[in-house]
């Protein structure tokens, strides 16, 4: 998968700091913010190292970790489910006799 | 249907079945989205002109402002451009080395700086003539369209150099391979572009 990249951050300030200069006329702002916006562009087209793989180890502990705390969670009803103990599983009980 | 039997069009191939996804076909797909979201944006622009011609406001009109000779030298030069390009294209295609890559770049580059002389010439003259943007509403649309063909094509020369400096630093390298591929369609599209500028803006605000 890719790595992180800070461009899309850099980008976004340096393209608003360009934007907000060409509204109100501050050329210098202008000047500095495309320059910037380019050379950011040109600095990540020399990156090289830009994917990272995750090794199925990594993904299957993960995974074991999430099912873990899905057998760990109680369920919760709607009656309580703004209460602290919600940790996101819901208790089906009273649904599914409604609906019956 | 299996994977493989699916063609190497990236459009047909962005589905569920992943391990046929290259990154070639990846960046290609997406910059062809990209250049079709540009054409969008000439398309506008080109619309506006032609609503515009006569709107001249009591000011110069395409006879007074517009120069057909320095024109045709810029046609000329782009269209060599794309030709050189294409040199540099078969270069990397038939693995002729890194060299013979760089040179047909290098020489794109110098057809680029000089349609971009003479077409930043012509605005100092139109400047010079009166005919500055915010003359008429002919004028700004001129200078909405024609200069921001410019910038492509200007973006387009400082993608080249970069390409160059990550060529002599790097090697022919994959991404490289991918980026001179990405900017051989740019520097196309930008050539058409320019064929339907040259036909309805010029020989049409003359004709």
């Amino acid at each position: 998968m890719p790595k992180n990249s800070s461009l899309g951050f850099i980008i976004c300030v340096t393209g608003a700091a360009a934007a907000f200069g060409l509204v109100w006329h501050i050329w210098w702002m202008v000047g500095i913010a495309m320059l910037a916006t380019a050379g950011a562009m040109i600095w990540h087209g020399f990156v090289r190292d830009y994917e990272r793989i995750i090794p199925a180890e990594e993904v299957r502990q993960d995974y074991m970790r999430w099912l873990k705390l899905v057998h760990a969670a109680h369920p919760v009803s709607r009656d309580h489910e703004t209460e602290h103990d919600n940790a996101g599983l819901a208790d089906l009980h009273d649904i599914l006799e409604a609906a019956e | 249907m299996s994977g493989e039997t699916l063609g190497t069009n990236p459009g047909f191939r962005l589905r569920a079945n992943y391990h046929h996804i290259n990154r070639e076909d990846e960046v290609n797909f997406g910059f062809w989205v990209f250049l079709m979201s540009d054409a969008i944006i000439f398309g506008l622009v080109f619309a506006t002109y032609e609503t515009m011609t006569r709107a001249t406001a009591g000011g110069p009109g395409p006879n007074q402002l517009y120069d057909l000779g320095s024109v045709a030298i810029q046609t000329a030069a782009l269209l060599m451009s794309s030709f050189t390009y294409g040199l540099a294209s078969l270069a990397l295609k038939y693995h002729s080395g890194r060299r013979a890559v760089i040179g047909w770049l290098v020489v794109t580059l110098m057809f680029g700086f000089v349609f971009l002389g003479f077409e930043v010439h012509d605005f100092l003259t139109m400047f010079a003539k009166g005919g500055g943007p915010d003359t008429s509403g002919f004028t700004s649309a001129f200078f909405s369209l024609v200069p921001l063909h410019g910038l492509h094509v200007s973006s387009g020369c400082i993608w080249m150099v970069v390409l160059i400096v990550q060529m002599l630093r790097y090697g022919i390298d994959q991404d490289v391979r991918l980026g001179v591929q990405r900017l051989a369609l740019f520097w196309h599209f930008l050539d058409i572009v320019w064929i339907v500028i040259f036909s309805l803006v010029y020989l049409g605000g003359l004709a």
